[in-house]
């Protein structure tokens, strides 16, 4: 069985409750904050059980690494407070089930690209950014035996995630990888961030899709034109999982010449996209997404940009037209780099 | 300006949710529920929050139009409304001098706003009033009331306090009341259990706790295994139906014979699963809806589906219990007066219905007959001519099946007027198109919900028409006064409302708070020792003599459907969440959403026909053939392919549904004569198409 790596001295010595002090959906003090935590830590009723929009970013504020999102949605489930209407968390986790038969594996010894559950986006690396990788999870009908299961902590089925999760560790690590680089976020975050929290065993090295663009971008200097457009970054929540990697986002930027705009709503201060938060079904919760992606969008309008960068498929799909609607253009990470080395986007 | 909140009803499908629309400065700036109307909370469904798109989409009609090519030909000068009205008047006049009242007929799509419209076709003399059932719910309507002696909408499925919900037929997560989804929701959270029986893994089975996917057309076999483990093994609730259940040891001989392992044969179900499914209801019992079904024009026996439905709620103790089927209660139940109907300023026309409803079948409710026969009628002449027809809000050309055999039909017509607010098949065939204000624009007449507790509702106007459009009563009055009806010449809604409002002690004003004006303060559930059925025993007759007079079985044997052909496949259709059949395939944020339909086709005949996922195919019948893209999956079965209904638009004025997806109606030839016998309804899925790579 695994248990979280959660010590609940850190959290009652903690002087500043940034989990949720800095909570962009709640607004807690830091006395109202201590009690709630303290509610938790105990399995009590706490009005963030039932508030938390499992934006993830908590994750990312706790000072100590103590990772209080893991402990939120583990109470959520012990104590059978479903983040999203139980017909959706039903469909969900059903949906997740590999369905069509085993993949066939053949072993790497080589780098290889995980396209984990978005086997359809495979199409988007091409190019020589993605030279020298294998790609695994490219059938649409298998790539459920790739899927990270970390999309359930929106659903608080922690007890799903770690059910399955050996199972897809054991299907990557049997290509033999000798790394093992993540198209999106939230993979990445599951083998850095959630396996160790939880104590499952990740036999194969991890790297972030942005730190490998940031690698070839580096090899192909000489190829790059700078872009010279005007950007903002919407960053997954999955991210926060993973804020070294976040890093890069400045580093690729730079790399292109693009300028990152400078605006409220960035870096820790991100915005979720909404996906979650309308799929929540409360009352008000449709209003309170588009007002979410309205203040996102218009933050990024007042920055003066150009593109909107994406590298979560549920971002884009959520946001993508709204952003496109207000002039901005919406554009991939990895097509952004392509265009600097002057391939054409996916 | 602060943004002004407009109570409304939805319009994007028949369900009618209530609704709220917020306005600012002459524009829509958020449509969503109506918070104070049960189960709605805040919620829309996609085609409800649409309804903004279907307001600035250039393409509805903005005008009056009047042919002047031939039928179909679309070749329409644009007429003022006073033109429009004098000259539909004057056509209708001329019917009724030569061939009498009888002579002019009108179909809709049901619903509550239909009093006005009824009322002037009864002032004109007529008693050919058809809607859309016959290619929907007619089976189960006239199932419900052979046995309990009440219509379908005589109980209101309580999703909310259920411990167990089985739709059969029914997809609640794709084809939406949003009441509906948002209950059902709730009572799934509480731990209420789901089982979903269909052809195909659709939504609704996605979030399901069981699914069983069924051989098509065996249903009814699956559904007497349930009845006999119910009663073989004491299953079901013997005093419920000591008390309330006629006939109980007729249905039990007739349910000896078909076990589970019978059933296993017919509906490739496992035997054990069936048994412990039926275990699991009892269990659960009375908190269980098995869900009659809303489009059950399947086969010519899914009336004896239906019944088997409902004879299950029945012997699991759920009918007139919470938290299953419920009974309703009128305004009359909580002591209150109801709406006073303008229907009945006429008397009810003596003639006889041209549908034979009534007369030739009596097995079946006269309200809104069978447009299948009335078609028939205008066909033949027989029992006389009709020789006029208005389509109100009605597309019969993309709703029922044979369209080209229909404009053949409809050209026995001396006049045929479409009232929409979009552009369809009807409305292009038509000689006259009347274009409705859509919902957001208009205003309708008040309606009654007949719920746990009944109320009024109220659609109020929440913009002024963009176009030269017209609310219907506006229409409908207009046509009155030109005819001479004078009970119908209205000029305002207010004075519409205040006289169906006149004895109830109700005001407009009360309509102001909320939208709704509630007639008791809470749901009131019947007394379970004391309900009382409309039947001549006041019980459940599992034998029915009205039945049994028009030698018509009660309890029919299974007859197993027949198998597709070596090489075919039963085709079959449904719906999706974005779109309400046809009508709203050319909106212009649902087209984006969803343009085209493909076809569902199971992986392993898709193979043998060296099918892949996204092939585009031909799909065949009789010489006739369109294409469709392919969805390639495990999750259909594979005796069936699966469509969603309303694609394949053909009309130019709809350039974004133009060209798209496959017309599933057009693979049904013969069906309009094919029709339930006992319940009335059309047999739809009784087609059989062959597919193949197109090249």
């Amino acid at each position: 069985m695994s248990l979280l790596d959660f010590d609940q001295n850190i959290c009652l010595a903690c002087e500043t409750r940034d989990c949720l002090t800095r909570c962009q959906y709640m607004d807690l003090d830091e006395k109202q904050a201590g009690e709630e935590i303290q509610k938790i830590i105990n399995r009590e009723e706490s009005r963030v059980l039932h508030d938390c929009r499992t934006c993830y970013a908590c994750e990312e504020y706790c000072p100590a690494g103590n990772h209080p999102f893991y402990l939120i949605v583990s109470r959520q489930e012990e104590l059978g407070i479903d983040p999203l209407p139980a017909p959706i968390v039903k469909q969900g986790v059903q949906v997740g089930i590999p369905f069509r038969g085993e993949p066939e594996i053949e072993e790497i010894n080589g780098p290889v690209l995980n396209m984990g559950v978005f086997s359809p986006l495979s199409r988007m690396a091409r190019g020589r950014l993605f030279e020298g990788l294998t790609l695994i999870s490219t059938d649409s009908r298998k790539m459920h035996h790739f899927f990270c299961q970390l999309m359930y902590l929106h659903f608080a089925r922690i007890s799903v995630i770690n059910q399955r999760l050996p199972g897809v560790i054991e299907t990557i690590e049997a290509y033999k990888p000798t790394e093992v680089v993540h198209f999106h976020d939230e993979c990445y975050g599951t083998y850095t961030s959630y396996a160790p929290a939880f104590g499952i065993e990740v036999p194969f090295r991890s790297i972030h899709l942005f730190e490998h663009l940031y690698n070839r971008l580096s090899e192909l200097k000489s190829d790059i034109q700078p872009l010279n457009y005007k950007v903002a970054y919407q960053r997954p929540c999955s991210s926060r999982l993973s804020p070294d990697a976040h890093g890069f986002v400045d580093g690729i930027f730079e790399m292109v010449g693009v300028e990152h705009v400078s605006r409220k709503y960035e870096d820790e201060n991100a915005l979720c996209c909404g996906s979650t938060i309308i799929s929540q079904k409360k009352e008000g919760s449709r209003r309170f997404c588009l007002d979410q992606q309205n203040k996102n969008i218009e933050d990024m309008k007042q920055a003066g940009a150009q593109l909107c960068i994406f590298n979560c498929p549920a971002c884009m799909q959520t946001m993508g037209k709204q952003v496109a609607e207000h002039g901005i253009m919406p554009i991939w990470m990895s097509d952004l780099c392509r265009m600097a080395i002057r391939e054409l986007p996916a | 300006m602060a943004a002004e909140q407009i109570y409304s009803i939805c319009g994007m499908c028949t369900v009618r949710c209530p609704m709220v629309a917020e306005v600012e400065d002459g524009s829509i700036n958020f449509l969503h529920g109506n918070p104070n109307v049960p189960g709605m909370k805040d919620s829309l469904c996609p085609r409800g929050v649409a309804g903004k798109a279907l307001i600035e989409d250039n393409e509805r009609i903005r005008q009056p139009m009047i042919r002047e090519g031939k039928r179909g030909e679309g070749k329409w000068r644009t007429a003022t409304w006073e033109e429009a009205l004098n000259h539909v008047a004057e056509k209708l006049q001329a019917v009724v001098d030569e061939h009498g009242a009888r002579g002019v007929a009108l179909s809709d799509r049901g619903g509550p706003f239909r009093d006005f419209h009824r009322a002037f076709l009864r002032g004109l003399g007529s008693p050919n009033y058809v809607n859309h059932d016959s290619s929907c719910a007619r089976n189960v309507q006239h199932s419900a009331q052979s046995l309990m002696g009440m219509g379908r909408k005589g109980v209101v499925y309580d999703l909310r306090n259920a411990k167990h919900v089985v739709l059969q037929l029914r997809n609640i997560f794709e084809s939406i009341s949003v009441a509906e989804v948002n209950d059902l929701t709730d009572a799934m959270q509480n731990g209420c259990k789901l089982t979903v029986i269909d052809i195909r893994a659709n939504v609704s089975a996605s979030k399901a706790d069981r699914f069983f996917m069924i051989r098509p057309g065996s249903d009814y076999a699956f559904n007497l295994a349930v009845i006999h483990e119910l009663l073989a093994n004491g299953l079901y609730d013997k005093d419920y139906a000591r008390k309330y259940i006629q006939d109980i040891e007729a249905l039990k001989t007739f349910v000896r014979d078909y076990t589970p392992q019978w059933a296993e044969e017919e509906t490739g179900i496992p035997a054990r699963e069936i048994s412990r499914f039926a275990a699991q209801l009892a269990k659960d019992a009375p908190n269980v809806v098995w869900h009659p079904g809303w489009m059950m024009a399947r086969y010519q026996t899914t009336f004896y589906l239906c019944r088997s439905i409902y004879i299950i709620n029945a012997l699991l103790g759920s009918v007139g219990a919470k938290g299953g089927l419920a009974f309703v209660n009128k305004p009359k139940d909580v002591g209150r007066s109801g709406l006073k109907a303008f229907q009945d300023l006429f008397e009810k026309p003596k003639e006889k219905r041209a549908d034979g409803v009534g007369w030739k079948y009596p097995q079946f409710e006269q309200g809104p007959g069978l447009a299948h026969l009335l078609y028939e009628a205008m066909e033949t002449g027989d029992p006389y001519p009709v020789k006029a027809y208005i389509a109100f809000r009605h597309d019969p050309l993309m709703g029922y099946p044979e369209p080209d055999r229909l404009k053949e039909i409809f050209d026995n017509l001396d006049l045929l007027v479409s009232i929409t607010f979009t552009w369809c098949d009807t409305a292009w065939y038509a000689d006259v198109v009347l274009p409705m204000s859509p919902y957001l624009e208009r205003e309708n007449v008040l309606a009654a919900k007949n719920f746990l507790y009944p109320y009024f509702f109220m659609r109020r106007r929440a913009l002024e028409p963009r176009f030269d459009t017209k609310a219907d009563w506006e229409i409908f009055a207009g046509l009155a006064r030109r005819m001479g009806i004078k009970e119908l010449d209205y000029q305002s809604i207010e004075d519409i409302w205040n006289f169906q409002l006149e004895g109830t002690g109700v005001s407009i004003e009360d309509f102001n708070k909320t939208g709704v004006v509630n007639l008791a303060d809470k749901p009131i559930y019947r007394n379970r020792e004391e309900l009382k059925f409309g039947t001549e025993s006041g019980r459940i007759e599992i034998i029915s003599k009205k039945l049994e007079d028009q030698g018509l079985q009660s309890l029919k044997p299974y007859e197993a459907p027949e198998r597709p052909p070596e090489g075919q496949f039963r085709i079959t259709f449904g719906r999706c969440a974005l779109h309400t059949q046809g009508h709203t395939v050319n909106n212009p944020a649902l087209n984006e959403l969803m343009a085209e339909n493909v076809l569902w086709i199971n992986e392993e005949p898709a193979e043998k026909l060296g099918i892949s996922d996204g092939d585009l195919v031909n799909v065949s019948q009789n010489g006739y053939t369109e294409q469709i893209t392919a969805k390639v999956t495990e999750f259909i079965h594979p005796e069936a392919i699966f469509v969603i209904h309303g694609f394949g638009h053909r009309l130019p004025v709809e350039s974004r549904a133009y060209g798209k997806g496959l017309a599933d109606h057009h693979f049904m030839s013969g069906t309009l004569k094919k029709w339930d016998p006992a319940g009335g309804a059309l047999a739809y899925q009784e087609n059989f198409v062959k597919v193949s790579r197109a090249v």
